[in-house]
């Protein structure tokens, strides 16, 4: 059911910045695909891929949470960023697939409607995020150019942020 | 090394299935039970044919929950009562769910019912509130 890999290279995933990291030297981001847009995280923060099983809604949730699932035992939260940002809701079907993520202090597995992996990009291709507020752009931290064009890179922490914040509370 | 067990009562309203604790169910209506004063939507939704009723005991007396279907008592290892993945704890706008049930590999929500009926009194109690402050 699970796939392993797609790890990125070298330190464990907490709390590493390789996009803010200052110098030259490559930037390994993981990529995924969003409603037809390119988007990426650090990759250290991503420790495996897996193809989501069935889903458990939980009552009063967000749109943006889809529902929780058991992985190796351990039940996580399915974090859905399209919705986050306020685009349409990723469809979940039994090939949909989630990048298992870690966000400071939590794992959340992160919907995408496809897994594109490691991607190398050198940092000084890395610029900075459009200026404009709200929507996509507030969640972006910079923004990569590769052979296949585009790539806006995900401020992980602050999209799990917003999730908190957004939420009525109980 | 003892396994501690606990018992939880499994119940369905709508398509869903959901778990409470045995110990804060009072009884069981009978089939042919009254649903004049129960409590049909909550957090969970409105039951589709609202079959059964959970009786409760709430602050200030007893409330019996609508629902489609008592499921029966199940039998769980405690190491399978979880916590909330704690995203999902911070998002959630009801206190009732307490946690997960892990029924052969599946989370079961795993719900506080007298929190749930509380909420959704007081959540009526408000809407009247503001109804009489529009009039």
């Amino acid at each position: 059911m699970s796939e392993r890999g797609d790890r990125g290279p070298g330190a464990p995933g907490k709390g590493v910045s390789a996009v803010a990291a200052p110098g030259g030297g490559e930037a390994w981001l993981f990529g995924i695909r969003l409603l037809g847009g390119r988007y990426a995280f650090e990759a250290p923060l991503v420790t495996e891929v897996v193809r989501l099983g069935p889903l458990t809604r939980l009552p009063a949730s967000p749109a943006f949470l889809p529902g929780v699932f058991t992985h190796r035992g351990e039940v996580l939260a399915v974090l859905d960023p399209a919705q986050l940002m306020g685009q349409s809701a990723i469809p979940i079907r039994a090939s949909t697939r989630a990048a298992i993520v870690w966000c400071d202090p939590w794992k959340v597995a992160v919907v995408a409607d496809e897994v594109e992996g490691l991607i190398a990009v050198e940092r000084r291709q890395l610029e900075a995020p459009p200026a404009e507020g709200g929507g996509v752009s507030e969640f972006v931290s910079a923004v990569a150019r590769d052979e296949k064009g585009t790539l806006a890179v995900l401020d992980l922490p602050r999209l799990v942020q917003a999730a908190r914040s957004r939420s009525v509370p109980a | 090394m003892s396994q501690g067990t606990a018992e939880i009562l499994m119940f369905q309203v709508g398509a869903r299935v959901y778990a409470a604790q045995v110990d804060d169910v009072r009884r069981i209506a009978p089939a042919d039970w009254d649903q004049a004063g129960a409590i049909a939507a909550t957090a969970l939704g409105r039951p589709f044919d609202a079959q059964r009723g959970i009786v409760v005991a709430c602050p200030g007396g007893d409330q019996i929950l609508a629902v489609d279907q008592v499921l029966g008592v199940r039998e769980v290892a405690e190491a399978d009562l979880r916590p909330l993945p704690p995203l999902a704890a911070q998002c959630l706008a009801s206190a009732a769910v307490t946690g997960l049930a892990i029924l052969d590999e599946a989370p079961t929500p795993l719900l506080d019912l007298a929190t749930l009926i509380q909420e959704e009194l007081r959540g009526r109690a408000a809407a009247t509130t503001q109804g009489r402050h529009r009039a």
